[in-house]
């Protein structure tokens, strides 16, 4: 059991120091999505591709950073998961043909950018982010 | 190998690497085109495992994978994926269809999927292949033996699939098919290994004829085997628990085989000058089978790390005919893996894992195994693995894997045909490039 159990803690305390997300993140959303609050628990499902209407019907377009520390918190607050799980979640997904993963962009403007003018979509920004032209969703 | 699985495959491997630098991002959002190629080294000690050379050490672990998914309407998508594999002498790089098939997502509790789908079997069934998309190199051995991938991934048929959340329950997953599995070769390494375990107990049980000086079992003809009426379900809790995910899946199929065992016999003449004689006898081995799967796992992830424990029930039930003769048999296999991985940092990520498997659960001491003339350490496998996983770029990895091993029960003893040797070690690397 012993030899066992010694690599099985090695791995897990070598991998726990690895990951910090720090910071709050924001949801913002199209103008048209037809809620004004969001749960965690519809955020994750929308994010792993499991959750493709709004209430009306309407497709949901779910966005995402390409990395950085708003990416990771968002990840680890909202679909609980870190950032090479997601990436992993994703591919599973896309080998498999069951999906393909959010559209990702490589800065935030560019992501407010695409939701402000995209029906439907979703995405996230730091707090504190000034963004213009999207709806920010209330985390119930 | 053929002159045309040659082109075919090499015309899969050129495909993925020129479409590299063109579409890692996928082409637009209505089309997307996937892909990977990878290559292995395997070197074992005191078995030949996964090919019969690799005590040698050999770099017959190829697999190249070519995907294309559209949504030509709202929630509708089609997609196809091309796989071809060189594992020692499986596969030879021939290009199969890996999956192909129509998705239909009218709910969210509610898809429909047409065509030829992932076998949704346990924890990682259907992403066995999907090697970038976890930490260890191989998946434990004992639930996923890599020489089964064929007979366990693909069904050609229908499903459906969901998700349903229940309030403060979190969340289910659920996935039902039904098809029928349609194999490249029923003469592949795999079935060979097959046929030899039901016809070297035959010619056990001829040598104990006191009419028969000696029998031995010299390898299968005329073989066919047939499979029909598969049906798959997997259910996922994904639970309140943040990260952690219970499961079950079971499946079920009826499995056929006829094929001829083919017998060296010595029989005495009675004639003191030529007092034995030396003669071939084929003898008709019919299997009629219901084979079903069932499947108890679990994953949590946190942070970085991921824990997965699955546990496997194999049960073979039905009728097996020899030369006419009916008997009944039921053989319960048992598996077992318990894991953990996690990411380091950017670039380097770890892994272990124990696996255990016994060919009977009701004999895990391996005394039926002795019964059928082989050694008792047949009866179960069980191995300890180190894994690393070197991200050397986004689109090109590296893996590591030492594994130890007691017992010999997913060995192919075909392999190894000096004997099988119950403490061994394997050591297993591997390049993947993907987008």
């Amino acid at each position: 059991m012993k030899k066992i159990l010694l690599p099985l803690i090695a791995v897990l305390l070598l991998a726990s120091n690895a990951f910090a997300a720090d910071g709050n993140v924001v949801i913002i959303a199209n103008k048209s999505v037809p809620v004004s609050s969001i749960t965690s628990a519809t955020l994750k499902l929308i994010y792993l591709g499991k959750k493709n209407t709004w209430s009306d019907g309407s497709a949901i377009v779910p966005v995402a950073l390409q990395s950085g520390s708003t990416h990771e918190a968002f990840l680890g607050q909202f679909i609980e998961k870190s950032s090479a799980q997601y990436s992993s979640f994703w591919k599973q997904a896309i080998f498999t043909g069951e999906g393909t993963p959010p559209r990702s962009f490589a800065s935030l403007s560019e992501m407010a950018s695409y939701v402000a003018n995209t029906p439907g979509a979703v995405g996230y920004v730091a707090a504190g982010t000034s963004v213009e032209d999207v709806k920010i969703l209330r985390i119930e | 190998m053929s002159m045309k699985r040659l082109i075919n495959g090499s015309m899969i491997l050129a495909g993925c690497i020129l479409a590299l630098p063109l579409l890692a991002q996928g082409l637009t959002d209505r089309l997307q085109i996937h892909g990977f190629a990878s290559q292995g080294y395997l070197k074992s000690t005191g078995n030949n495992f996964l090919a019969e050379d690799s005590k040698d050490g050999c770099m017959s672990y190829t697999e190249a994978t070519l995907n294309v998914i559209t949504s030509p309407a709202k929630n509708v998508n089609i997609g196809t994926q091309l796989y071809a594999r060189d594992l020692d002498r499986e596969g030879n790089l021939f290009v199969t269809l890996d999956w192909a098939y129509g998705d239909y997502r009218w709910k969210d509790f509610l898809g429909i999927r047409a065509g030829r789908t992932k076998m949704p079997m346990g924890l990682y069934g259907k992403v066995r292949d999907v090697d970038m998309s976890r930490i260890p190199l191989l998946l434990p051995q004992s639930v996923y033996a890599e020489q089964e991938r064929e007979v366990n991934l693909a069904i050609d048929g229908v499903g459906i699939y969901g998700n349903f959340p229940i309030r403060f329950l979190g969340d289910f997953d659920y996935e039902a098919v039904y098809g029928e599995y349609n194999f490249q070769d029923s003469n592949s390494d795999f079935f060979k290994d097959q046929y030899a375990l039901a016809g070297e107990p035959v010619a056990l049980g001829m040598k104990a004829n006191p009419a028969i000086v000696s029998a031995s079992y010299k390898g299968a003809s005329d073989a066919m085997t047939e499979v029909k009426n598969v049906r798959g379900l997997n259910l996922r809790w994904n639970t309140p628990l943040s990260g952690l995910m219970l499961g079950t899946s079971m499946n079920q199929l009826d499995f056929n085989w006829d094929f001829k065992a083919n017998m060296d016999l010595v029989v005495p003449t009675g004639n003191p000058a030529s007092p034995y004689y030396a003669m071939s006898q084929a003898i008709q081995i019919l299997g009629d089978y219901l084979i079903t799967t069932l499947n108890y796992y679990g994953e949590y992830q946190w942070k970085g790390i991921t824990l997965a424990g699955e546990y496997k029930k194999f049960k073979i039930d039905g009728d097996v005919e020899i030369n006419g003769m009916k008997s009944h048999t039921t053989t319960p296999r048992e598996a077992f893996y318990g894991m953990a991985s996690g990411r380091v940092n950017k670039w380097l990520a770890l892994g272990t894992y124990y696996s255990m498997f016994y060919n009977n659960a009701n004999y895990r001491d391996g005394a039926d195994q002795v019964s059928a003339g082989r050694p008792a350490h047949f009866g179960w496998q069980k191995d300890l693995c180190f894994t690393t996983r070197l991200d050397i770029t986004d689109h090109w990895l590296v893996k590591v894997e030492y594994q130890k091993f007691n017992g010999t029960g997913q060995t192919f003893p075909i392999y190894n045909p000096q004997g099988l040797k119950e403490n061994w070690d394997f050591v297993a690397v591997k390049s993947t490039f993907y987008y």
